[in-house]
């Protein structure tokens, strides 16, 4: 799968507003199928080079994005790196309370975030941690017509929401093992 | 940072998460005119001698109050000790914030501030002596006592130095421990009126010494959700207020609309509110000044011109005067400037900025939202008691302003989305 050339000017931007921000910065990519994403940060990686990039991912019990901080190199907590962050509609409220809380914390690390989102996840970020994304340098959008959207659409709201959670739970699993990648 | 010379120097500039401090408030302040704060410096100016001022100060989210009680504390520089509280930069939980947090946070704030070295060293030791040994009791017995375990300054150290380092190990243990916040509040929750005689007790030092009064900037408290600061605000208002010392506390714009705001504000000298800036009337007419204002706020960050004049405008517009918004427009524009391999800011790139901005804003609406919006939009009312329009003043749908009167107006941003769905007129 390729990006569209509106998600490609996108890459191009987010990866331009990641390379020439020093001091913290946080940003949305906003996508609809693992399998773009992927395609999307292999790409990032490359253009970000030779920016070091650290993945943190959300679970239920990972859910205080600050933990990213321990999981990174000693030297790297103080300089400049780009962290990429998962998963962040999966987890609770906590991680929305965190995020909000805790803006200080974030903008005192030379380091720029990343939160890979799905449209869900994004209205979610917005109406629960207002503040956090009131500061946001910006959404990046890589989603991408599926096939057959407009037939799913007509066959009801609850069939085609389970049908949809399905096929971004197996291609998340095909993700982790690409995803090492950017470590 | 210094002024932007080009695109890459425009990306770090135009910044949307730092408010102004330093030399940036220097360079890059734009003086709105802004009633608020002339009105807070006068009242902090004009008070009488040892008359304490107690001030609340809201607005809508990132327009501006950061910066704008940053300038206050550089004006007042000479007439006030002032001692700046963030609970955020504290790193303190927002969301279980209680007003006994906010006494001990600005307590340690000014036992910290008054006691760091370059600060202590000017003042005659035996002066403090006596009242920093009774700080630093207060500290060892009754905000940690026992049960908390703490790091016991060196015995050889004066007094003022253990009650800086205690301040310290307070801040530090409050922040990352809840169990030692737990044990500290239920310590202190009924030694409250000690605490705050322990602040007048520093105040008055504060004061003998530098001729200048106390004032505490507590940054933060409008961050909480709406109940947790009526809890605090309405439930406690007498305790925030009673100490000597003058204060101005940040509070959730929501609650200047909510029914409890007067028995709020009866415990404070006064309540401000800072506006959007004006960019266009009740009746659509444009407000030069306001233009203005927002044109300084993009080229005081210049060193070159690098937005062309179309660009400019079409951003200034869809900012709705939210100063923050302007900023993150002008970053993005930038951005996409940069990746097209240009050296100025053009219209295409502003409004694909926009665009951007857009997407962002309706993609947080519901259908309904359109109806109150093109309501609003008609009648510019603020509908105090309508939660749907409270909802969207929140979400910064609703952008709210004041020229005689206050009222409000849908965010630029989103009239596209209005007309296309013929709900505002094109």
């Amino acid at each position: 799968m390729r990006l569209t050339p509106d998600a490609r000017q996108d890459l191009k931007e987010l990866s331009v507003l990641l390379r020439n921000t020093k001091r913290a910065c946080w940003a949305f990519a906003v996508y609809n199928t693992s399998t773009i994403r992927d395609v999307a940060l292999k790409s990032l990686q490359r253009l970000l080079k030779p920016i070091p990039i650290f993945d943190f991912t959300f679970s239920s019990n990972q859910r205080n994005p600050l933990a990213y901080l321990d999981t990174l190199p000693p030297k790297a907590r103080e300089r400049r790196a780009v962290i990429i962050f998962f998963d962040v509609e999966r987890a609770d409220d906590k991680v929305f309370g965190i995020l909000e809380t805790q803006r200080e914390t974030f903008a005192d690390h030379p380091h720029s975030l990343v939160f890979w989102t799905t449209p869900v996840g994004r209205a979610q970020l917005a109406r629960k941690a207002p503040n956090f994304w009131a500061q946001r340098s910006g959404t990046f959008d890589f989603t991408v017509k599926q096939e057959g959207e407009g037939n799913k659409r007509n066959k009801g709201k609850e069939g085609n929401k389970g049908k949809r959670e399905e096929k971004m739970e197996g291609k998340g699993k095909g993700r982790k093992k690409k995803r090492k990648g950017l470590r | 940072m210094s002024k932007a010379k080009n695109l890459t120097d425009m990306v770090r500039v135009f910044d949307p998460v730092q408010p102004l401090s330093g030399t940036e408030l220097t360079e890059y302040y734009v003086d709105r005119q802004s009633e608020a704060l002339a009105q807070m410096e006068t009242r902090l100016r004009v008070a009488r001698k040892g008359e304490p001022i107690k001030l609340l100060f809201t607005g809508q989210r990132g327009c501006g109050k950061s910066t704008e009680l940053a300038k206050l504390a550089h004006n007042l520089r000479r007439h006030y000790f002032i001692v700046p509280f963030s609970v955020q930069r504290q790193r303190w939980p927002i969301a279980e914030l209680t007003y006994s947090d906010l006494i001990l946070g600005m307590a340690s704030a000014l036992f910290r501030q008054a006691t760091e070295k370059h600060i202590i060293t000017q003042a005659p030791a035996q002066i403090l002596d006596e009242a920093m040994d009774d700080i630093r009791l207060f500290f060892e017995n009754t905000v940690f006592g026992p049960e908390i375990p703490y790091r016991v300054p060196e015995r050889k150290l004066e007094n003022s130095v253990k009650v800086n380092a205690l301040a310290i190990e307070l801040q530090t243990k409050f922040s990352a421990e809840g169990v030692t916040r737990d044990g500290i509040r239920k310590r202190l929750e009924k030694r409250m009126g000690e605490l705050i005689g322990k602040i007048d007790m520093m105040a008055d030092q504060v004061q003998i010494k530098y001729k200048r009064p106390v004032l505490f900037l507590v940054e933060d408290t409008d961050k909480p959700d709406l109940e947790r600061a009526r809890a605090i605000f309405l439930g406690y208002g007498a305790t925030l207020t009673a100490m000597h010392a003058s204060v101005i506390y940040t509070i959730p714009v929501g609650l200047r609309y909510s029914t409890d705001f007067n028995a709020i504000q009866s415990h404070f000298s006064d309540s401000f509110f800072l506006p959007n800036i004006l960019l266009k009337h009740k009746d659509g007419r444009r407000d030069d000044e306001g233009y203005k204002q927002m044109a300084e706020a993009i080229n005081n960050r210049l060193a070159l011109p690098l937005i062309d004049a179309a660009a400019q405008t079409a951003m200034l517009e869809a900012s709705g005067g939210l100063m923050r918004i302007l900023i993150r427009l002008t970053q993005r524009a930038a951005v996409r400037a940069l990746a097209q391999d240009r050296e100025r800011v053009t219209l295409a790139d502003a409004r694909a900025s926009i665009e951007k901005d857009r997407g962002d804003l309706t993609a947080m609406l519901s259908p309904v939202d359109y109806a109150t919006l093109a309501a609003r939009h008609l009648d510019k009312r603020l509908m105090s008691g309508d939660a749907a329009t409270q909802q969207l003043l929140h979400a910064l749908a609703l952008l709210e302003y004041r020229n005689g009167d206050s009222w409000c107006d849908v965010n630029p941003l989103l009239l596209p989305s209005l007309q296309e769905l013929g709900l505002a007129a094109a």
